[in-house]
C-alpha cells in the first residue's frame, strides 16, 4: 500500500520528491470570498494543462451568495487523475476565516506544508495538530510592496514554485487573462509573480511534480456540467428548457449561447413542472430535447417523466445531485437521488438511467443518454452530481459513444393507417412528426390502443405495458453499460457508479500496483438493469465490495433488487459531502488481502 | 375509456369548404360528456370554425391537460395532431411543441381547474411568453370529473349543488390575460355560438397569444339556484360589449351600420375583424380601460363577454427568441450543421488560457 510514506519525517519526504518529482502532487488554497483562492487555483489548473500534466480542481464553497469561505482543491499529475487524493501536499492559507467549516475537506498528514500568513491569524489548532509543518509567508504585505499586487498572485508563484510548475508559464496563462485591463495591471501581475517566486526559494520544500508525459497530446480543461452541455449537443439536442438550480446551473448557462451557435433554442421555464413539460412538448415537435436540475427539481418533474413514458416522448433529465432531501447541501454533492431516479414514478414506467462516472465521461454518457433515448422513444435520467459537474479536469479528449440510429419516424408510405403505437417486436413504432398529413395521431398520458385512441381495457394495457418494458429490454447496449478494469481469474471485484468510480478507480490500480488483483466495476447504465452481462462480468469473483456516496445504501440495495451477487459482499456507503478518498476504499480491500 | 367512432356518412348537400372537406371530416369521436354539456357546444363552435377558415386539420395540433374540458379534443379534429398531457401543463407542452415547429396552428383547450388552479402558473407564463396560440378555458367553475368541488373561478358566495357556500374570491382569467400581456383576450358563452364562433375563428388567425374564456355551465353539477355559472344566470347575466364579424380578406363588406358603430381591425396577415360595438364607450385596444371596466362591470354583478382587448400586430415567442422562419424541427443537417468555425468557436468558450 501506498501509505509507508506516511510514517516518514514530512521534511524528508518533501526532500525526497522535490528530487526525484512525484507523479501526483495535490494542493488547496483557501480564503475567504473575493480574496481569490478559486481564481488562483483556475490558473494553476489552467497552468498544468499547458505544462503537459493532468488535473483535478474541485470546488469547496458555502452556500452565500457572495463571500463566505472559498476552497480550491487541485490534484496535479503526470497521468490523468480521477479523484482527490487521501491528503493535501501543500495547502495555502491567504487568510483563516471561516477555516472551521471547510476542515473536514482539507485532510493533511506529515509530508504536508502549509503556508500561513502571519498577519492573518493564528494557525488554527486543527492545523497544528495534523502534524503537517508550517511556514509562514506574509503575502499581504508582501503584495503591498508591489504597486497594485495583489495577494493572490503571491499565493500562486508560491505555490507553483513550490511544487515545480513553471512560473513563466503562469505569467503567460496570467497575462492573457488580464490582458484587457492595460499594462499597469500586466506589470503590477509579473511584478507580484516575480516576488512570489523569490520568497518561495526561501520557504522549506513540498512535494515536486515530476516532469510531465513526454508526448503530452491534446488536452481538455473542461468542467463535468460543460461536458455534459457539450455531449447533449454532440447528440443533436435543440431545444433545451430549464429552471436554475444549484449546482446545475452552468449546464444551463453554458448551452444558452452554445445553442444558438448550433441552431437551437434553450427557454428559463418559469418552474421544472414548466421545464419537463416543455421539454416533452418540442420533443412531441420533432427535436431532441434535454433539461437539466437537481434533486428537487426531479421529484417536481415525476409526473411528467410518466407522462412522457406512457405517450412514448423521448428526452433527458440530467440531475446534477446534490446533497438531500429537500434544500439539503446545494454546494456539495451527494449520489442520494439513485432512488427517486430508479423508482420515483408512478405507474410501470420503463425508462433508462444512466450516470457518467468521470468529467469527461460526462460527455459520453450525455451523448449515449440522448441517443438511446432518441433511439428508444423514452425519457433518459443521467445521474451526475455536484463533484462531476462543478469540478474541473484537464483531460484527453473523451471518447464518443457508439452510434445509434436516431428517432424511428413515420413515413408516407404508414399514411392512413398509421398506428403511432404499433405493437412491433422490438417495442419501437415509428414516431409521426406533427405536421405530416395522414399519420395524424394524439399523444397520450391515458392508456391507449396502438392507433393512440384512450383505452381502459386490460388488453390494451397489457399489451402497451409489455411494448414499452419490451423495447428497453430487447435492446442491445453493447459494451458501454459499464467500464470493466482488471482480468479474469479476480476473485475481488469493486462495484460502484458514478462518482464514486474515481476513488475507486485509484484504489483497484494502487490495490494492483501492490499485487491485490481487484476488478473495477463501475454501472455506466443503471436501468434497464443487465442481470446477465454483471453475472459475466462478475464471474470468478468471491468477494465484492459496493462502493458509494449515499446514507441509505441506496445503491446496494438497488443491486440486491436486480442482481445475483456474490455470497461475500462488504458496503462502503457514506453521505456526503466529503468525498470518498482512495485510501478509505483501500483500507476496506486490505482485509481480504 | 369509451370511443365511440362515428360513421362517416356525409349528407350530399352538407356544404364544402375550400379544401373539399365537409364540416364532418372536421369532428372527432362521438362526445361521452354528460347531455347539455356546454362543453360540446364549444366543440361543435371549434368544429365550425375550422371549417370555415378551411384550415387543413393535419395542420392543427390539439393540446389539452385533464379535467372534462381535456378530454373534448377527441371529440373534435379526429384528424388533427394533438397532445393530451398532464393536469395544468398544457401550456407547458404548447410552448416547447411552438418553439419546435411553428407551423403548426397550435389549439389549447383547457378548463378552470386546469388553468387557474393546478396550472395557473403555467397559464400565466404561456400569456406572458406571447405563444403563438388559442388559449380555450372551457370555465364552469366546477370539478365535474371529480364530481362537484368548487374551483378557483367559483365566485365567492355561490353554492354548490349540495348548499356548501364558497367563501373564496374567484380567479378571473380574462383580468389574468389582460394583466399578463395576452394580446387577444375575449370572453364568451357556450350557449351563444353568434358570439363565440366568430372569436374563435378570429383567435386561431391571430398571431400572438389569444385568450379566450367561455363560460360553460356544468349541467350535472353546477347548473343549479346559487351558481352563478349557470346556464340562467349567465344569460341573464350576460352583457356583450361588442359582436364580432370575422371576415378574411377576401371578403367584401356588405351590410351597413349605423356610423361610428362599427370597427375594421386588419390583422397582421390580412384577415378582417369587424367588430359592431353594443357598448359604445369600450375601447379594445387599451388595456388598462379594459382592466378597469371588466373589474367595474364585474362588482357589478355583469358577466363581461366580447373581444375584449386585441392587439393587431403582435409580438409572439419566436419574435422574442430571434428564431428564423424554419420550423426547428425541420431545420436539416445542412442549416444546422454550423461548419469549423462555429464549433472552433464553441469549442474556444472551453479554452480558459
Amino acid at each position: 500500500m501506498d501509505i509507508a510514506h506516511m510514517n516518514m519525517d514530512g521534511t524528508e519526504i518533501a526532500r525526497r520528491d522535490a528530487r526525484a518529482g512525484a507523479e501526483t502532487v495535490s494542493l488547496a488554497i483557501i480564503g475567504s470570498g473575493g480574496a481569490g483562492a478559486m481564481r488562483a487555483g483556475e490558473i494553476l489548473l489552467d497552468v498544468a494543462a499547458k505544462a503537459g500534466f493532468f488535473g483535478l480542481m474541485c470546488r469547496a464553497m458555502g452556500p452565500q451568495i457572495r463571500g463566505g469561505e472559498a476552497a480550491a482543491l487541485l490534484r496535479l499529475a503526470t497521468a490523468p487523475v480521477s479523484s482527490p487524493d487521501d491528503h493535501f501536499d501543500l495547502l495555502v492559507a491567504l487568510d483563516w476565516e471561516n477555516f472551521s467549516r471547510f476542515a473536514a475537506e482539507l485532510p493533511l498528514a506529515a509530508g504536508s506544508l502549509v503556508l500561513t500568513d502571519p498577519d492573518e491569524g493564528e494557525v488554527p489548532a486543527a492545523i497544528s495538530e495534523s502534524g503537517a509543518r508550517v511556514a509562514a509567508l506574509a503575502m499581504k504585505k508582501l503584495a503591498r510592496t508591489v504597486p497594485g499586487g495583489r495577494v493572490n498572485v503571491i499565493a500562486l508563484a508560491a505555490a507553483a514554485t513550490l511544487i515545480g510548475l513553471p512560473v513563466p508559464l503562469v505569467g503567460e496563462v496570467l497575462a492573457r487573462q488580464l490582458g484587457r485591463k492595460g499594462d499597469a495591471v500586466l506589470a503590477a501581475s509579473a511584478a507580484a509573480l516575480a516576488l512570489g517566486e523569490e520568497v518561495a526559494a526561501a520557504l522549506p520544500p513540498a512535494r515536486r511534480l515530476a516532469p510531465p508525459p513526454a508526448a503530452a497530446g491534446a488536452r481538455w480543461v473542461i468542467s463535468g456540467n460543460q461536458a455534459t452541455g457539450l455531449g447533449a449537443l454532440k447528440a443533436g439536442i435543440g431545444f433545451v428548457a430549464a429552471y436554475p438550480i444549484t449546482p446545475a446551473t452552468e449546464v444551463l448557462e453554458w448551452m444558452a449561447p452554445a445553442l444558438a451557435k448550433t441552431g437551437g433554442l434553450l427557454v428559463q421555464a418559469e418552474d421544472e413542472l414548466a421545464a419537463i413539460n416543455m421539454v416533452i412538448g418540442a420533443s412531441f415537435a420533432g427535436t431532441p430535447s434535454l433539461t437539466a436540475t437537481s434533486g428537487p427539481g426531479l421529484a417536481l418533474m415525476s409526473e411528467a417523466l410518466g407522462l412522457a413514458v406512457a405517450s412514448e416522448t423521448p428526452l433527458v433529465v440530467v440531475d446534477v445531485m446534490r446533497g438531500g432531501p429537500s434544500t439539503g447541501i446545494p454546494t456539495k454533492s451527494e449520489q442520494s437521488d439513485l432512488d427517486i431516479a430508479v423508482h420515483g414514478l408512478h405507474g410501470d414506467a420503463p425508462h433508462l438511467v444512466l450516470a457518467p462516472n468521470g468529467i469527461g465521461d460526462c460527455l459520453f454518457t450525455t451523448q449515449w443518454a440522448v441517443a438511446l433515448a432518441e433511439r428508444l422513444q423514452t425519457p433518459a435520467i443521467v445521474l451526475s452530481d455536484q463533484a462531476l459537474g462543478q469540478s474541473r479536469a484537464v483531460i484527453a479528449p473523451p471518447p464518443s459513444p457508439p452510434a445509434l440510429p436516431g428517432r424511428l419516424l413515420a413515413t408516407a408510405a404508414e399514411a392512413d393507417h398509421y398506428q403511432r403505437y404499433a405493437v412491433t417486436a422490438s417495442g419501437i413504432s415509428p414516431m409521426a412528426v406533427p405536421g405530416m398529413a395522414g399519420t395524424t395521431y394524439v399523444a397520450d398520458g391515458l392508456e391507449h390502443t396502438p392507433r393512440g385512441i384512450p383505452s381502459a381495457q386490460a388488453s390494451d394495457h397489457h399489451t402497451q405495458l409489455a411494448k414499452r418494458a419490451r423495447k428497453l429490454e430487447a435492446f442491445d447496449y453493447g459494451a458501454a453499460w459499464a467500464d470493466i478494469e482488471g482480468e479474469d481469474g479476480d476473485e475481488i471485484a469493486l462495484l460502484t457508479w458514478g462518482s464514486a468510480t474515481g476513488p475507486a478507480r485509484e484504489a483497484v490500480r494502487r490495490a494492483r500496483r501492490e499485487g491485490l488483483m481487484v476488478r473495477l466495476i463501475s454501472l455506466r447504465l443503471l436501468l434497464p438493469a443487465r442481470p446477465a452481462a454483471l453475472a459475466a462480468a462478475l464471474a470468478g469473483v468471491r468477494r465484492l465490495l459496493v462502493v458509494e456516496q449515499s446514507h441509505g445504501r441506496q445503491f446496494h440495495k438497488f443491486l440486491r433488487a436486480n442482481y445475483d451477487l456474490p455470497a461475500e459482499v462488504a458496503v462502503l456507503s457514506r453521505p456526503g459531502p466529503l468525498p470518498i478518498r482512495p485510501a478509505e476504499i483501500l483500507a476496506r480491500l486490505v482485509p481480504w488481502e | 375509456m369509451s370511443f365511440l367512432p362515428k360513421p362517416k356518412l356525409h349528407h350530399p348537400e352538407l356544404a364544402i369548404n375550400d379544401l373539399g372537406l365537409s364540416r364532418r371530416d372536421y369532428e372527432g369521436a362521438i362526445s361521452t360528456l354528460c347531455a347539455g354539456c356546454g362543453h360540446d357546444s364549444i366543440s361543435a363552435a371549434i368544429i365550425r370554425a375550422c371549417h370555415e377558415l378551411s384550415l387543413p386539420p393535419y395542420r392543427i395540433a390539439k393540446l389539452s391537460g385533464i379535467g372534462c374540458s381535456s378530454k373534448t379534443p377527441t371529440y373534435f379534429l379526429g384528424a388533427a395532431h394533438g397532445f393530451n398531457s398532464v393536469h395544468g401543463r398544457m401550456p407547458s407542452v404548447a410552448t416547447g411543441a411552438y418553439l419546435a415547429n411553428r407551423d403548426l396552428i397550435y389549439l389549447g383547450v383547457s378548463g378552470d381547474g386546469d388553468s387557474a388552479s393546478i396550472g395557473l402558473g403555467q397559464f400565466a407564463h404561456a400569456l406572458r411568453r406571447g405563444v403563438n396560440m388559442t388559449y380555450i378555458v372551457e370555465n364552469n367553475g366546477v370539478y365535474g370529473l371529480t364530481k362537484g368541488q368548487f374551483s378557483a373561478t367559483s365566485d365567492r358566495g355561490s353554492t354548490s349543488k349540495k348548499g356548501v357556500v364558497n367563501t373564496d374570491s374567484a380567479i378571473d382569467l380574462v383580468g389574468l390575460a389582460l394583466q399578463l400581456g395576452a394580446t387577444f383576450v375575449a370572453r364568451s358563452f357556450s350557449g351563444d355560438k353568434a358570439q363565440l364562433v366568430p372569436l374563435i375563428k378570429a383567435a386561431l388567425q391571430h398571431p400572438g397569444a389569444a385568450f379566450i374564456d367561455c363560460l360553460s355551465p356544468c349541467v350535472q353539477f353546477n347548473n343549479h339556484h346559487g351558481s352563478t355559472k349557470s346556464f340562467d344566470y349567465v344569460r341573464e347575466h350576460n352583457e356583450a360589449v361588442n359582436r364580432l364579424d370575422y371576415i378574411t380578406g377576401r371578403d367584401e363588406i356588405t351590410a351597413d351600420y349605423a356610423p361610428g358603430s362599427v370597427e375594421v381591425v386588419v390583422q397582421h396577415d390580412g384577415s378582417t375583424l369587424r367588430l359592431r360595438k353594443l357598448e359604445a364607450e369600450y375601447d379594445p385596444h387599451d388595456r388598462t380601460s379594459a382592466l378597469a371596466y371588466l373589474q367595474e362591470r364585474t362588482m357589478a354583478g355583469e358577466i363581461v363577454t366580447g373581444l375584449l382587448y386585441v392587439e393587431p400586430e403582435p409580438e409572439d415567442l419566436h419574435r422574442h427568441a430571434n428564431t428564423v422562419a424554419t420550423p426547428l424541427n425541420a431545420l436539416d443537417d445542412v442549416a444546422l450543421c454550423p461548419g469549423s468555425a462555429a464549433l472552433a468557436s464553441v469549442n474556444a468558450a472551453l479554452r480558459h488560457t
